[in-house]
């Protein structure tokens, strides 16, 4: 007597389902070819093309597979790259480039006048969706091609960050031929003149790059000219930072960046690791005040707001071995200058709380100051990562606790955040900027960009305005750092943000790594690195 | 036993449509507008916010709206991710093959762990071995899953280093989640199996069999098993959809690609189409295992099989 | 008289016995918390950070410098406080709806038991979640998506209730005799519902827990700088290797008190109606 037995037929179900699901998944292979270099991400970019991307991942990859006009290196001097010479006007509207006539884009295509004209105009086309490219494109009125290898770049007013820019990521140079013809692969496979060229694009995991065999021009921050030393490097994406620095103990990456603070005192002591840090130039991390919402709109609040925070806690915890003080809207690597420090907020407790009371903000009951029956209540913008609410957010809260104000934590994703931000809606969210020039200050001060990117302290002042636009036409360089001197000093007194900490990039090698340089925007370029098992 | 099926089918009809309903309502009690959250990251002017609106249709009457959504789901279609402006219908097709691979695998680790601990604790009743195998699996019912996966984490893979904490693709990534959430389930099926294998063996003909001297031990077993599995099937999907809400947290502490992920990062960063679009078809495929497993149930019950009683 | 010796039983089975004591002790902690913490939860203390479990932090330090023990102390309030919020919310909702259905039956009963259908079709914590998605993160929201979630199953567990209790003979007869419906919901349908709905609520209560907290861990609840257990959990991840006390004993936590529940739950069920088991 045959009797069906369901739990056969469940095994079966269950047996078959598997195999046919299991069956893509093949062990990947853990070998590495010769002269292979893995280094692990925190991030993955959301674009491979320099012209969209907002985001600073992009640029950390592709550093090495797209070139500019011109070069800065860690030491913040401009020298020729694929321009050989410039010059620039007299009325300081226009820059005319010659350019090197011996070089090809990875598709084969000749780099050209033509070309350079191409990109810039791409950038600004209102039917492009571009990144941080457009605002290192102020008041471009076009470009002139005068001859095969010679451009002229001119701007509606003179555009004196315009050199630094073109060295950077942004405003480099990719293959017009590539940008017309393919389409969606911009985004995965940009095609520029560097000594690397993309490879592939797996997304969520990994991208890699190989070495661009006939490359026989000497880069500027090199000694030696001709192709790079490692054959391939392979980009991966691991956003969670124990694992990530796991890769690096186990061998599986052979560099990380973004190594979380309490990890370095571990990786410090690993003698075959090695920490190489370099200062992020730009807007520090910092927390713009929104100075339209009460009570931030009284200047004696956000005053004591600077003195109430302790930046020495972020550098013992979160920061710690990552970051050095701020205490100016740029970081010291830009702009030190004695006069900007004296003006700085120390730390003191006691003079924040002093000039609450003198605000007419008195201790209430709960410890919270209060004033006409209303608490002294703020709103904090915050990025939530998921899982992990961000611990700066607390510091701060932790700190202005002590001096009677209630900080209220608004943590969300990107987008919500960034809605918020434009609309002024909180009281300011932490944030920081990647920038080469000082005009990165003009994104977060001018009037022009409330309600858009990056003016999120809501600011509106007419003399900064000013102030802000002069820097941007004025050529002198000794006249020019003064003008941000004095923007440096009324953003402090007025007290439009805090500054908290200059971040630094910190990426961990396995020893065997060498000859990994930095360029001004402390991005890794990898044409000397060599890897020695 | 055709017009029992194809009752059981017709009977899923009107859920489905419900699940529909409930889901596409979840837009209409969002406070704040979801078509600016959408260009959030851009700055616009007021013709693209209305633009946009337009393409979603959202000016139209609800009903009209509710309408094109249903239509729109019975083709495949959506909507299309706020975040990646890629239609949901790619994302969940992306995702869809490693969630189902970890919930498979977990119910394997479920199954292969928590029915032989169970009839290890029913034939052993009462002994110090029913005590300590239904100790642990009542403590493993009242663990958290992300603590136990944090726990494995660290471990397996930041101390041990056998295998990654986080990723998917491949087998190596699917051990430890599989048996995070593995573990659980094998916890409820153990106790299951126990109770149910302790009802089947105090049967009559359990004990007519052994009267009449029916060989041992094995066939006893072979024959009381057979039948005490039958309360775990039933339950086989629940259990799976136990497994695949649980996936949702795993795969979100293992950083595992898979629909939890869409879920919870679409709940982040208020991209409803794509958390509507993923709720929608988790719930659609949760309601079609369940009647493909009572279908399977029914023609293996002989009773239904063959008409009613 | 019924009441003494249940209690009698309940305190005589091992495993209700030991779940009473383990929740106990959860309660008094629980209420307790501001006195037993040696420090104040909120309070960081940046120099201090990361500190081992010890002489001075019981249960070590936190990233900011939170002392661990008082949080978890402080959590074990949030965390008991979320379970029967959540729970009294789905006992609140579901036992009229389960009685109204269970007891009128008819085209009331079939649509309700639709609307039951179609939100069990989500599985698991997967409800929970649409809801929290509609809502903004937080925990009076969570507690609200955990309630609702849990609903539909109590609803069916009295309608059940009810269909049963309605069959009696007894009741017939009190119809027969002329009692009016509210006085037979109360006197003889209630009765039958309250033993399996005190014994799934207790472990409901268990189940409420571990779901309010699996939502904070993913970041749709408590905000900080609440000590809530879920949260505490997820904050502790970045530092698991250096640090393995701050998601450990939070975690530890939950399990405890879903443990007791469970233990109590089963209990009660063993010595309120055998016949309960699965």
């Amino acid at each position: 007597m045959r009797r069906s037995c369901p739990w056969r037929w469940f095994a079966s179900f269950v047996a078959l389902t598997l195999l046919t699901l299991m069956a893509p998944m093949v062990p990947t292979a853990a070998g590495q070819a010769p002269g292979t270099l893995v280094l692990g991400l925190d991030q993955e970019p959301p674009t491979l093309d320099p012209h969209a991307s907002p985001s600073a991942v992009t640029y950390q990859i592709i550093a090495s597979v797209t070139e500019n006009l011109v070069y800065k290196g860690a030491d913040g001097k401009l020298v020729p790259w694929l321009a050989e010479s410039w010059t620039t006007s007299k009325d300081g509207r226009s820059v005319t480039f010659k350019l090197r006539r011996d070089v090809k884009f990875h598709d084969g295509t000749p780099f050209n006048a033509d070309a350079v004209k191409f990109n810039f105009d791409r950038i600004v086309d209102p039917k492009f969706k571009a990144g941080g490219s457009r605002a290192a494109l102020a008041g471009y009125a076009g470009s002139k091609v005068l001859d095969e290898f010679s451009v002229q770049v001119s701007f509606e007013t003179p555009f004196a960050p315009f050199l630094t820019y073109a060295a950077s990521g942004p405003l480099s140079i990719v293959s017009p031929k590539a940008v017309r013809e393919s389409g969606d692969l911009v985004h995965t496979r940009p095609i520029g003149t560097g000594q690397f060229m993309m490879k592939d694009y797996v997304a969520k995991d990994h991208t890699t790059m190989v070495r661009v065999a006939d490359y026989k021009r000497k880069v500027p921050w090199s000694d030696r000219s001709g192709p790079a030393q490692l054959e391939t490097v392979v980009w991966k994406f691991i956003p969670e930072a124990g694992t990530r620095v796991t890769t690096l103990e186990s061998g599986e990456t052979q560099g990380v960046y973004n190594v979380p603070a309490q990890s370095l005192p571990r990786l410090e002591g690993n003698q075959a690791l090695r920490i190489e840090k370099a200062p992020w130039p730009g807007v520090p991390r910092i927390w713009l005040l929104n100075i339209t919402k009460p009570p931030l709109d009284d200047v004696k609040v956000r005053r004591a707001i600077n003195y109430a925070i302790d930046k020495d806690a972020f550098l013992a915890t979160i920061y710690k071995g990552t970051a050095l003080k701020a205490g100016a809207p740029l970081t010291a690597v830009m702009l030190d200058d004695p006069a900007v420090r004296r003006v700085a907020w120390p730390f003191d407790a006691a003079k924040a709380k002093a000039l609450l009371g003198e605000a007419g903000w008195l201790p209430g009951s709960d410890g919270i100051r209060t004033k006409s029956g209303q608490r002294l209540e703020i709103v904090l913008n915050a990025i939530e990562y998921g899982g992990g609410p961000d611990p700066t957010a607390q510091i701060i809260q932790a700190s202005l606790q002590e001096v009677g104000i209630d900080v209220k934590i608004k943590a969300q994703a990107r987008p919500p955040w960034y809605e918020d931000n434009y609309r002024c809606a909180t009281h300011g969210p932490v944030m920081f900027l990647r920038s080469t020039d000082p005009d990165g200050l003009f994104a977060l001060f001018h009037s022009s960009l409330v309600g858009g990117n990056f003016n999120w302290s809501c600011v509106k002042n007419p003399k900064l305005d000013a102030l802000l636009e002069q820097g941007r036409r004025e050529s002198d360089p000794a006249k020019r750092r003064a003008i941000y001197v004095s923007i440096e000093q009324f953003a402090i007194e007025e007290a439009l943000a805090v500054p908290l900490v200059d971040e630094l990039s910190v990426w961990a090698y396995r020893s065997g790594v060498q000859g990994v340089k930095y360029n001004f925007n402390a991005y890794p370029i990898l044409g000397d690195a060599t890897l020695r098992k | 036993m055709l017009t029992w099926i194809l009752r059981r089918v017709l009977a899923v009809v009107p859920v489905l449509f419900g699940v529909t309903l409930a889901v596409f309502s979840m837009l209409f009690l969002v406070p704040g507008d979801p078509v600016k959250m959408m260009l959030a990251e851009f700055v616009t002017n007021p013709d693209q916010v209305a633009q946009m609106r337009a393409q979603l249709h959202l000016d139209e009457p609800i009903l009209q709206q509710y309408g094109r959504f249903v239509a729109n789901a019975a083709r495949g279609d959506l909507g299309t991710s706020i975040r990646s402006r890629r239609p949901v219908i790619t994302e969940i097709g992306e995702n869809v093959a490693s969630t189902a691979q970890l919930a498979v695998a977990a119910m394997l680790v479920a199954v292969g762990v928590g029915v032989p601990l169970g009839l290890l604790a029913a034939l052993s009743r009462n002994s110090w071995l029913d005590v300590a195998s239904m100790g642990t699996a009542l403590l493993g019912v009242s663990m958290p899953s992300f603590w136990l996966g944090l726990l494995l984490i660290f471990v397996f893979s930041l101390h041990l280093t056998w295998f990654p904490a986080t990723g998917g693709g491949d087998l190596r990534h699917l051990i430890l989640p599989s048996i995070t959430l593995g573990t659980i389930a094998a916890a409820i099926i153990a106790r299951l199996t126990r109770s149910s294998m302790l009802e089947v063996l105090g049967q009559d003909y359990v004990r007519t069999a052994r009267a009449k001297g029916l060989g041992g031990f094995s066939v006893v077993v072979r024959h009381a098993l057979k039948n005490a599995l039958i309360p775990i099937i039933t339950i086989f999907g629940l259990q799976f959809g136990n497994l695949l809400a649980g996936a949702v947290i795993v795969e979100t502490v293992f950083s595992r690609p898979g629909l939890g992920r869409l879920i919870v990062g679409g709940i982040l960063s208020k991209d409803f189409p794509l958390v509507q679009g993923t709720v929608l078809f988790v719930a659609t495929v949760y309601v079609l295992i369940n009647l493909l497993v009572d279908v399977a149930y029914a023609y293996a019950d002989p009773r239904i099989r063959l008409g009613r009683a | 008289m019924r009441d003494a010796s249940l209690a009698r039983r309940l305190v005589r089975h091992r495993g209700a016995l030991v779940g009473l004591l383990i929740l106990g002790a959860l309660v008094l902690m629980a209420i307790a918390a501001p006195w037993l913490s040696p420090r104040d939860p909120i309070k960081t203390a940046p120099r201090t950070a990361l500190r081992p479990p010890g002489a001075t932090y019981w249960l070590g330090s936190d990233q900011l410098g939170r002392d661990v023990a008082s949080r978890v102390l402080h959590g074990a309030r949030i965390s008991l406080t979320v379970g029967l919020i959540a729970v009294s919310i789905a006992v609140a909702i579901g036992t009229p709806v389960g009685l109204v259905s269970g007891f009128y039956g008819g085209r009331l009963d079939a649509f309700i038991m639709r609307v039951i259908d179609v939100l069990l079709a989500f599985p698991g914590i997967l409800l929970a979640l649409a809801i929290v998605s509609v809502l903004t993160p937080g925990l009076t929201n969570v507690m609200i998506a955990v309630g609702l979630s849990a609903v539909p199953t109590y609803a069916r567990l009295v309608r059940g209730s009810v269909l049963s209790a309605r069959e009696n003979l007894y009741v017939e007869a009190a119809r027969a005799l002329g009692s009016r419906d509210p006085s037979i919901l109360v006197r003889y349908i209630l009765p039958n519902v309250v033993a399996p709905l005190v014994v799934t609520a207790t472990l409901g209560l268990g189940t409420a827990i571990l779901a309010a907290a699996a939502l904070s861990f993913l970041g749709l609840g408590s905000q900080p700088p609440l000590p809530e257990w879920g949260r505490m959990l997820s904050e502790g991840r970045d530092y698991l290797r250096e640090a393995w006390w701050i998601s450990t004993f939070p975690g530890l936590g939950i399990m405890l008190t879903v443990l007791a529940m469970n233990l109590l739950g089963d209990g009660l069920r063993d010595v309120l109606d055998p016949r309960l088991k699965p």
